[in-house]
């Protein structure tokens, strides 16, 4: 296994990309501003219909899930499609050879590419929080820290086992696809979760998905109690641990199942 | 001219062969992707029920708000398919569609036809048919609306999409920063969720050269069945379309000659 | 102005880019702010650049990486449009009338296929005959006649991504000939292919010249590519044109040594053996045997020294390649703009 600090290495290059693609960089930091002050006026205007509260959540709630969720989703990077790339180049030999984990090579240099849009999404969510009353608490943000590096490794976990099948069938960004839907749905992408009869919102909490998104958000937004927050954690934690276990050596034999293909 | 067009159908014909015969060689591709739409519209439909419950005036019934919701997808998933311009320039691919004696824009427009989501679209098209006699949309009138609203929005989108990215002959990166900043596939997704009568009035104005506008309020007066709505709208989206069309053309024909080539 | 006589017609043609220059300085910082406001410096890629091909020469370009052949050729394809200067090709301005001119020639970008990659080359072709709008029959005749000419004639029902290097750049040649072009321009076309498959281009492009009439123009590396096809060498340096003409003329007149192959039994005269040695520079030595390169003026005297010096059992006198020449030219060239002529 190489040096970890070789993985900094990566993250260097993906600031030193984000720095030669500047336009980009800065439509992505002006995309979400505008999304959140339409997202705002639209839900503004449904709870102007006469709603004090949608789904248990207030009119400024609603936009905080909203913006939280731009946060998490900022860390979320598709592992299919890139290593989908890398075994179809041979690149993959590259990485093997010299012991670098490919998917934290690609993780981290995303990361890097991404710093200044995190950045900026959070300086948004701070500026907004000034104007509009945002339920952001220091707790909730202590709180948040752990749970938002859970659902970033779960969901990067689960997109780089997706990923691995590449090298049996070149069908993966379908099933990347089928996943992408119904984490969406979920997650609680599309809707909050709360938006759910409560028995559907009991068997949601056995499944993964909303570890991912819904459950950090509502531990940011301070809408769970302490013991709920300690059994989504332990939840989380199971899943995060079972996925992390069947990776290792599923990662291995993919490796070799490359190798032996000649890449 | 007609031998113009004669040639442009010749080609328009030779192309959806070739892609019709891919599609039917990577027919588990087709077959997946159609089970992902079929996944997709069940679980929205469970959505948009617990929407509406939880806001029972929001104007439009569970049946409503799917149909607008699919008719957007419906439209939109017969041309979401366009080429990467930052990766076709960097990689010196450009050149190679330079080179053919066809108008570049048509040419690129064929190339990288879907033809999976045109198969898709059509197929839902026929689903919003049969779902539209249950809201009391005549079936018949659903097929032609949908029929002109995919012609105009394609033209339009199309339009949009390479009058952007022609800037990328001058200054790459420059096309997709003005497309991104554009906004359209956020206002998009955001139409496809909520009913576009809550956008606020800037935003409508804003969106209306783009086909989500249209097709959003396409979908709302097909269940009011506003007859005279929807005819303004196709036109209105129409004549936009011709309009960004020339553009277009007109773009490319002079930011091709500040084009500096790659790859060699 | 048309010029009725030639294929290509090229006067003072220039094209300038400009790039970023790296940082030089030392401080991180420092480096973060630059790449906000980078400094730019201006690449002379062609630099009042004029020649006149006639129809059905068959001329190769060639230069040093950067040297602006690629350049030259994406002008005259139409790709790119000049800064100053004209180009007519066939009669036309390749960048003004770019739709039109295309449809008389044929382009191969090296590596690149023209082709489509997942469907099979017969469908890729039939696509192309399309593309150029001819009719059904004589797409027919011409697919078939390209398929035995360049022997693709097995590969037809194989989809391109299935092919070998060697195999999709014949079948790419196949393409960009299926229009009965006036001008074709091959860039690199012999690539990283083996000797066998540059074999067969290379007699598939002479047969076709010949036949045909096609003006063709090719950049490459491969200075077998030259010898074998090219009557004419145009050497491009920096984006000038330091050489224009017979190839055979630019071997007579940039020859400046030879390579001598030396095997002997026994030395009879050990001084005017060494002085002898003195102006060869020996590039490999044995006990009875050396090679080395005697500049073309001492070689008649280098020859009867060592006859005269050694029992000498077999000497063998050689030119050295087209390669060898381009080579020496590229390092004493390396910054002169120096015309040769």
């Amino acid at each position: 296994m190489i040096n970890p600090k070789y993985y900094l290495k990566f993250y260097s290059i993906g600031l030193r990309n984000s720095l030669e693609y500047k336009m980009v960089v800065i439509s992505g930091i002006l995309n979400p501003i505008i999304g959140t002050i339409v997202f705002t006026f639209i839900w503004a205007a449904i709870y102007n219909l006469g709603y004090t509260t949608i789904g248990s959540f207030t009119l400024n709630e609603m936009i905080f899930y909203y913006l939280t969720g731009m946060i998490i989703g900022m860390f979320y990077v598709d592992m299919a499609g890139y290593f989908q790339e890398e075994v179809m180049s041979g690149h993959l030999l590259q990485h093997t050879i010299r012991n670098i984990n490919p998917f934290l090579r690609r993780y981290f240099s995303f990361l890097g590419f991404q710093t200044f849009w995190i950045i900026t999404t959070i300086l948004i969510v701070i500026i907004f929080s000034v104007f509009v009353s945002l339920p952001v608490t220091l707790l909730g943000i202590i709180l948040f820290i752990p749970f938002l590096i859970i659902a970033v490794a779960l969901r990067t976990v689960i997109s780089s086992l997706i990923a691995l099948l590449t090298v049996k069938t070149q069908r993966i960004m379908s099933i990347m696809q089928a996943f992408n839907t119904l984490n969406g749905f979920l997650a609680g992408m599309w809707l909050p979760l709360t938006f759910f009869p409560p028995a559907y919102q009991s068997v949601f909490y056995y499944l993964p998905f909303q570890y991912m998104y819904f459950f950090p958000n509502m531990v940011l937004a301070g809408k769970i109690t302490s013991t709920q927050m300690l059994i989504g954690f332990l939840f989380a934690m199971i899943w995060l641990v079972f996925f992390i276990i069947i990776f290792g050596p599923l990662y291995k034999k993919a490796i070799k199942y490359f190798e032996a293909q000649g890449g | 001219m007609f031998d113009r067009l004669r040639f442009n159908l010749r080609l328009l014909k030779e192309y959806v062969k070739i892609h019709l015969k891919n599609m039917i060689e990577y027919k588990i591709d087709f077959i997946v992707f159609i089970s992902l739409e079929i996944l997709y519209l069940v679980l929205s439909y469970f959505f948009i029920d617990f929407f509406v419950k939880a806001i029972p005036n929001i104007g439009l019934t569970t049946l409503e708000f799917y149909f607008y919701s699919q008719l957007l997808d419906c439209i939109f998933m017969f041309f979401l398919n366009y080429p990467s311009f930052y990766y076709l320039i960097p990689s010196g691919q450009m050149d190679v569609h330079l080179i053919k004696p066809v108008n570049v824009i048509y040419h690129l427009f064929l190339r990288y036809l879907g033809i999976k989501g045109i198969v898709g679209s059509l197929l839902k098209s026929i689903f919003l048919t049969i779902l539209g006699v249950y809201i009391g949309i005549n079936p018949i009138a659903t097929l032609i609306i949908i029929g002109f609203g995919i012609i105009c929005s394609t033209i339009l989108f199309q339009s949009i999409y390479y009058l952007t990215t022609s800037l990328e002959f001058i200054k790459l990166e420059m096309g997709r920063f003005v497309f991104d900043v554009l906004n359209e596939r956020q206002l998009r997704q955001f139409a496809n969720k909520f009913p576009i009568y809550f956008f606020p009035r800037i935003v409508l104005a804003y969106m209306s050269f783009m086909p989500a506008y249209y097709v959003a309020n396409l979908g709302l007066n097909l269940i009011k069945t506003n007859v005279y709505a929807i005819i303004s709208l196709l036109l209105i989206e129409l004549a936009l379309g011709i309009f960004f069309f020339y553009l277009a053309q007109l773009a490319w024909k002079h930011t091709l000659k500040k084009y500096e080539g790659f790859g060699g | 102005m048309i010029d009725n006589d030639f294929s290509i017609s090229v006067k003072k043609l220039s094209k300038k880019f400009e790039k970023n220059k790296p940082y030089k300085g030392k401080s991180k910082i420092g480096q973060f702010f630059y790449y906000f406001k980078p400094e730019k410096e201006t690449i002379q890629a062609l630099d009042e650049v004029s020649l006149d091909i006639s129809p059905g020469e068959f001329v190769g370009i060639v230069g040093a990486n950067g040297a602006g052949k690629t350049t030259l050729i994406k002008i005259l394809v139409g790709i790119l449009t000049p800064d100053s200067g004209s180009a007519n090709c066939l009669g036309k301005i390749p960048y003004g009338d770019r739709e039109k001119y295309v449809k008389d020639i044929g382009v191969i970008f090296g590596r690149r296929t023209i082709l489509e990659f997942h469907i099979p080359v017969i469908e890729s072709l039939k696509l192309y005959s399309v593309i150029y709008d001819l009719k059904e029959k004589d797409a027919e005749d011409r697919i078939k006649f390209l398929a035995k000419t360049i022997d693709i004639e097995d590969l037809l029902d194989t989809p391109v991504r299935k092919l070998s290097m060697g195999q999709s750049m014949r079948c790419n040649i196949a393409a960009s000939f299926i229009n009965k072009p006036k001008i074709v321009y091959l860039d690199e076309p012999t690539i990283g292919l083996d000797a066998l498959a540059k074999e067969r281009i290379r007699a598939f492009l002479k047969d076709i010249n010949q036949k045909e009439k096609v003006t063709i123009l090719l950049t490459t590396h491969d200075m077998d590519d030259i010898e074998e096809l090219c009557d004419r060498i145009i050497f491009i340096n920096q984006g000038k044109i330091l050489y224009d003409g017979n190839l055979k003329e630019f071997k007579k007149k940039y020859i400046k040594d030879k390579e001598v192959i030396v095997n002997y039994k026994s030395i009879l005269n050990k001084k005017l053996f060494t002085d002898t040695l003195k102006n060869i520079e020996i590039t490999k030595q044995g006990e009875t045997y050396f090679e080395g390169k005697v500049k073309l003026e001492n070689v008649n005297n280098a020859i009867s020294c060592l006859l005269q010096s050694a029992e000498v059992i077999d000497l063998d006198v050689k030119e050295p390649s087209l390669e060898d020449i381009i080579k020496e030219l590229y390092r004493t060239l390396k910054d002169s703009k120096e015309e040769l002529k």
